[in-house]
């Protein structure tokens, strides 16, 4: 609340409104003190109104409040809370005498009937129940509770409750989640819409994630007959949808959500179009660990950790599809991550498929590297003249010509 | 030998320091403390040897000056400078009258030989006796001796470490008396012309964390105020030092013991004579009967600009029971008695009737009054005032029968709030209005919402979907039967057509509103009566309005505030109403005058809300001093100044909102501090403080039958305390009184919180429904993105 002007702004202003007079350092000082002083008053003065008024924010009117209380000269103009009309507004002086005007500019009536402008709104009233009979209904109009409750009342009553949802919103999952499965695409994509997009769905999201996360074990399960992987698919274009919804939470279900992405990314064996559903999977855990890793989960740590393990063996535990999955999972992530643990990793792939014998999987999982290492070499040795040597020294025989052409093309 | 004492009694005077020897002295230079009035309760007798003192230093100054002291400006700097600081008490003595001196020194060193001087200094590298030779100069020539402002921080200094040798349990005792000796001192240097020392000053103690968690903690507020004031100038126009140095003596409580110990330090020692000086002029201490309080009922208790209140302002007695004789009571009162029966069965099955025959009602009226009447003149509250102690209007017959249809209809209905039957709230979010709406108010009935709004106009609601009523035109009701029963029914318009003009029904609460034009500045209070008849506006333009809710427009301009007025509200009988403003006055109406019947000043501190009395015998305010005085609307004898005759210092930061319990013998204060504090109007105490709220509290309602405290605050929350079961452990001795801080667990229900709504209005109906209003706070967009990066 306290202000303070430096020396040298009002010095500025002396000289500005005095036709460039100098003033000498001790009045400039003590102008400095008083006008610091006078506005810091001021300000006091309008405090008076913004407490009076039970607000925050202190406005241009408030201030024009304490300049009246203290019997001085308004400043015109400077009211209007857009700057547009604030510009507008000139000061004439001629014979002594000032006027304000604002300068009324012609505007055509094309524009006028074109509605551009905001049109101010009316005041208006909405009830909701904030509270019936002691427990907040989870509507809309009311905040997600999050932080524990204090009183120990209300925690009783929640705890109890809080898992029944009502008739509606039973009815609103069980047709989003059958929209979601539903083989017409029109239908699910607008499911899709929803999911990304609605924020009423905190109350039902517990059942949302449980679904996935549940529909993925069922669906990987070894006894499961029909093909899975568009049922998986789906799921996964679910979880996406849900992640990039801005308005949920969903912190307190990753419990459930990354077990349950990871597996259809690591997925051990090979369905029809598993690529694409590895390549689904791994885009949800990089929006998950954008969004939700923090120092103190380690959620990076920990997925990294995952996946170096699936890449750093050398024996046959891990199928070749496994270690794709885990291999753009790492490279979702961040050139960082690609930089730090992909590229010593490279060396050691390239002999590792030089053994394939099926060459359809060889070509993809190559391509696929070769289209990540890039950029990201790109991105740290952004010289043009690529060192051939130093690329053979870090990725191998195998892949480093790949690299050489495609950093060419790149180029 | 008198003059000895001062400088060989204090200790910290090491002669290699002069300028610490020279505080005592330098203080010969205040104004002698001759004219002000000895304040201390206790006697004694030091005073009289301490002005001789004085008087005989003053002697030995105007004796010194003769004695030349041309070694300090030497053109050696080094020799000169080291010449002083070795020197002995003598020297010091001549320094001192220096100022004296001056106009004889300029003559001898001119500009231009100080030039020279410091030329041969630079030239030689000399840079240390360069910095010194400069400073010596100006302390000689500008008059501004730099240790000027030596003798009050070695004074505040002392003082603290006094403070901190004391023990544990009395430290905070004297801890009181730091932040008043601060601002006095401060506030000194700065009208004596050393506003850079005073700067210095005050950074020095404020930016001390100790200091800052302890003793200014409470005093934040004024704290900015001080900091602001740097020039005489300023402090001669301030409020602020108006209210602070002569608005009355600061205020300080002490246990005898402490007294004793204060009064050996600051009166028989005399080692900082400032301090004494001080304490004599502003303070007034007062003894504690008993042992040293606790330091935290200390700390709840500071916080009043001018201290602690003086007892003795609290003795007069009040009479907070309730007017049980009049009519309005006897029916509140008479539900309060059926709901604590539990509620379930009203009386004799009265309710189960039809209430619309008009036998039946009448019947009921009779007995209802009768009956009452002889169980209340049964018991005898003593502490109710008498009805004509205050003269207020009966109630009209038709307002007697409305009330008791809205008593059967509501009243016996009404919920009983206990921990396992929590309120249900019904909240009323404004949107579009943030910024633009000032305040809010709620008809007794909660069925209308009046809202002031900053561009000066007053907008009504309908908050149930009835239209709004409007009286017919005066050739209309004359034609009408008057001995008709529902006479009050057919004086109001049916068809609405003609204002009607919200015909949309999906913003089903517009349904009707009505506008009031009239004012000519922002609104900053309302207040219904409670029969919907009239609403009080009170705005920047120094005016009130009355308005009319039945015919719409406005009977009479209340004028006579000069300043914008921030507060009105009505008596709990109507009639009367209160207004306060920023001219520091608040003001007794009556809505039949169109004069002021009483006026109470509030010295120099604007008064910011008031509430009225339940038994409308008396009004409390809250000031910017931020201690809550209640006043008595009885004219007071002639000539005699109108005195608060309860005050109550304990809030830290401006109140925003008072009310008094329904019993009339609590008021409970809320604002920017985050404290609920329950005083006892009986003697002005401290019941307990309640916290729990992260933010500032705005609003407040009590429950119909006064058991539930409902606050709600900007920190986006409504919390429900249970007040009842406080009074009632209260009254058991079951409340801890020496801890009075009752945190938010111990007596809180329930908290329910809104999104991005500040309760700015609260209110329990009839029934015990808890309503929310609030304008809606849109999101910031520089904050958000804040967030979001």
């Amino acid at each position: 609340m306290t202000t303070q002007f430096s020396v040298e702004s009002i010095e500025y202003l002396a000289e500005k409104l005095s036709d460039c007079r100098y003033l000498c350092d001790e009045s400039l000082v003590y102008l400095t003190l008083q006008i610091s002083a006078t506005i810091s008053n001021l300000l006091q003065d309008a405090c008076k109104v913004l407490r009076k008024c039970r607000r925050n924010d202190l406005t241009t009117e408030d201030f024009a409040f304490a300049l009246k209380l203290n019997h001085l000269e308004p400043m015109y103009g400077g009211y209007t809370t857009s700057s547009i009309e604030r510009l507008l507004f000139h000061k004439i002086k001629k014979d002594n005498r000032i006027l304000y005007h604002i300068t009324d500019n012609i505007v055509q009536v094309d524009e006028l009937i074109i509605p551009q402008s905001k049109i101010p709104l009316d005041i208006s009233i909405r009830i909701h129940w904030l509270a019936v009979n002691g427990k907040q209904p989870e509507i809309n109009e009311n905040p997600i509770i999050d932080i524990p409750i204090r009183s120990t009342v209300l925690k009783k009553k929640l705890n109890k409750t809080s898992h029944i949802i009502s008739k509606e919103q039973q009815i609103y999952y069980k047709e989003l989640t059958e929209m979601c499965i539903c083989p017409n695409e029109q239908k699910r994509k607008q499911a899709l819409l929803i999911l990304s997009a609605d924020n009423s769905l905190q109350q039902i999201l517990s059942r949302l994630i449980l679904f996935i996360s549940e529909g993925v074990r069922v669906n990987l399960a070894p006894t499961s007959t029909f093909d899975r992987s568009i049922i998986l698919k789906y799921l996964m274009q679910m979880g996406d949808a849900l992640l990039q919804n801005e308005e949920l939470y969903l912190e307190r279900y990753l419990h459930y959500l990354l077990p349950a992405i990871l597996s259809c990314l690591l997925e051990r064996r090979i369905s029809r179009d598993h690529w694409s559903l590895r390549d689904l999977a791994a885009k949800c855990c990089k929006q998950i660990i954008r969004k939700y890793a923090t120092a103190i989960n380690c959620l990076q740590q920990r997925t990294i950790d995952v996946f170096y393990r699936i890449l750093s063996k050398n024996n046959e535990d891990y199928t070749w599809p496994t270690r794709y999955g885990a291999f753009i999972g790492l490279c979702e992530m961040s050139h960082k991550v690609i930089i730090q643990i992909v590229f010593p990793l490279i060396k050691q792939l390239g002999e590792q498929i030089q053994l394939i014998s099926d060459i359809e999987l060889s070509q993809k999982i190559t391509e696929t590297v070769v289209k990540y290492v890039t950029i990201a070499y790109r991105s740290v040795y952004n010289d043009k003249e690529t060192n051939e040597k130093k690329l053979y020294e870090d990725f191998g025989s195998y892949f480093a010509p790949l690299i050489q052409h495609n950093l060419i093309l790149l180029l | 030998m008198h003059f000895s004492s001062p400088t060989s009694s204090s200790p910290q005077n090491p002669i290699s320091n002069p300028t610490n020897s020279l505080s005592t002295n330098n203080v010969l230079l205040l104004p002698s403390n001759t004219t002000s009035k000895m304040s201390f309760i206790i006697p004694n007798n030091n005073t009289n040897n301490n002005n001789n003192n004085s008087s005989q230093q003053q002697q030995q100054i105007i004796s010194t000056p003769t004695s030349g002291l041309t070694t300090s400006i030497n053109s050696n700097g080094i020799n000169s400078i080291s010449n002083v600081s070795l020197s002995s008490g003598q020297t010091t003595q001549q320094r001192l009258s220096f100022p004296q001196r001056t106009t004889s020194q300029s003559q001898q060193i001119p500009q231009e030989e100080f030039a020279k001087i410091l030329r041969v200094l630079q030239e030689n590298n000399m840079t240390e006796s360069v910095e010194i030779f400069k400073k010596e100069y100006q302390s000689l020539f500008n008059k501004t001796t730099s240790s000027f402002s030596e003798p009050y921080f070695t004074a505040l200094d002392g003082y603290i470490s006094y403070v901190q040798e004391q023990p544990d349990t009395s430290r905070h005792e004297f801890s009181q008396l730091i932040y008043p000796l601060f601002v006095h001192m401060y506030l000194d240097l700065v009208e004596k012309d050393h506003a850079q020392e005073a700067q210095d000053f005050f950074k020095n103690y404020v930016q001390n964390t100790n200091l800052q968690a302890t003793v200014f903690a409470a005093h934040k507020d004024d704290l900015f105020r001080i900091k602001s004031l740097v020039t005489k100038e300023l402090i001669a126009q301030s409020e602020y030092v108006k209210s602070f140095r002569h608005n009355g003596r600061y205020w300080i409580k002490l246990c005898n013991a402490s007294l004793e110990l204060l009064d050996q330090f600051l009166i028989k020692q005399q080692k900082y004579p400032l301090l004494t000086k001080i304490v004599q002029a502003y303070f007034q201490l007062e003894i504690n009967d008993g042992s040293a309080r606790n330091a935290e009922t200390q700390r709840l208790l500071s916080g009043g600009r001018l201290g602690e209140i003086k007892t003795e302002d609290n003795t007069n007695r009040m009479y907070y029971g309730l007017l049980r004789d009049h009519d309005l009571t006897r029916i509140l009162q008479h539900k309060a008695i059926l709901s604590s029966s539990t509620g379930a069965d009203n009386e004799d099955g009265v309710g189960d009737d039809q209430p619309s025959t008009s036998k039946n009602r009448k019947k009921l009226k009779k007995d209802f009054f009768n009956q009452r009447q002889s169980k209340a003149s049964l018991k005898v509250d003593p502490n109710a005032p008498q009805l004509t102690r205050i003269p207020i209007p009966e109630l009209r017959e038709h307002e007697r029968m409305d009330l008791i249809n809205t008593f059967q209809e509501d009243y016996s209905r009404m919920l009983k709030i206990t921990p396992d039957n929590l309120p249900s709230c019904c909240y009323y979010t404004l949107l579009n209005g943030y910024l633009e709406i000032n305040c809010l108010e709620v008809s007794e009935d909660s069925t209308l919402l009046a809202v002031g709004c900053k561009n000066s106009s007053i907008y009504v609601y309908s908050l149930n979907r009835r239209k709004l009523i409007t009286m017919k035109l005066p050739s209309e009701l004359e034609r009408l039967d008057k001995s008709n029963e529902h006479i009050y029914e057919q004086m109001m318009t049916n068809d609405d057509s003609k204002d009607n003009t919200n015909q949309n029904n999906d913003s089903d609460i517009l349904y009707n509103q009505r506008l009031l034009c009239g004012h000519t500045g922002p609104i900053y209070g309302l207040s219904m009566s409670r029969e919907k008849w009239f609403l009080l506006s009170c705005s920047e333009d120094y005016t009130i309005r009355l308005w009319s809710l039945l015919t719409w427009s406005c009977l009479i301009t209340f004028r006579g505030h000069t300043q914008p007025v921030f507060d009105v509200q009505f008596g709990p009988f109507g009639h009367y109403f209160a207004s306060c403003s920023l001219d520091k006055t608040a003001r007794l109406w009556c809505i039949e005058h169109a004069q002021t019947l009483r006026i109470y000043t509030d010295g120099c501190n604007d008064i910011e809300t008031l509430c009225f009395h339940p038994n409308s015998n008396y009004i409390a305010t809250s000031s910017s001093d931020r201690i809550l005085k209640i006043w008595d609307l009885l004219e007071s004898k002639e000539g005699q100044q109108m005195k608060p005759i309860r005050q109550m210092s304990g809030h830290k930061l401006n109140v925003c909102i008072l009310k008094f319990s329904k019993d009339g013998r609590y008021l409970i204060s809320a604002g920017y501090d985050r404290q609920i504090m329950i005083w006892d109007c009986s003697n002005g105490s401290l019941v307990t403080c309640l916290l729990g709220h992260s933010d500032a509290i705005f609003s407040m309602d009590l429950s119909r039958d006064g058991s539930i405290l409902c606050t709600g605050s900007a920190d986006f929350s409504i919390r429900i305390w249970n007040f009842g079961q406080l009074i009632k452990d209260k009254d058991d001795g079951k409340l801890d009184t020496l801890q009075r801080v009752t945190p938010s667990a111990k007596y809180e229900l329930v908290t329910y919180r809104t999104k991005r709504t500040s309760t700015t209005l609260i209110h329990f109906t009839r029934r015990n429904l808890l309503l929310g209003f609030g304008v809606f706070i849109p999101p910031n967009d520089s904050t958000t993105k804040a967030t979001k990066t």
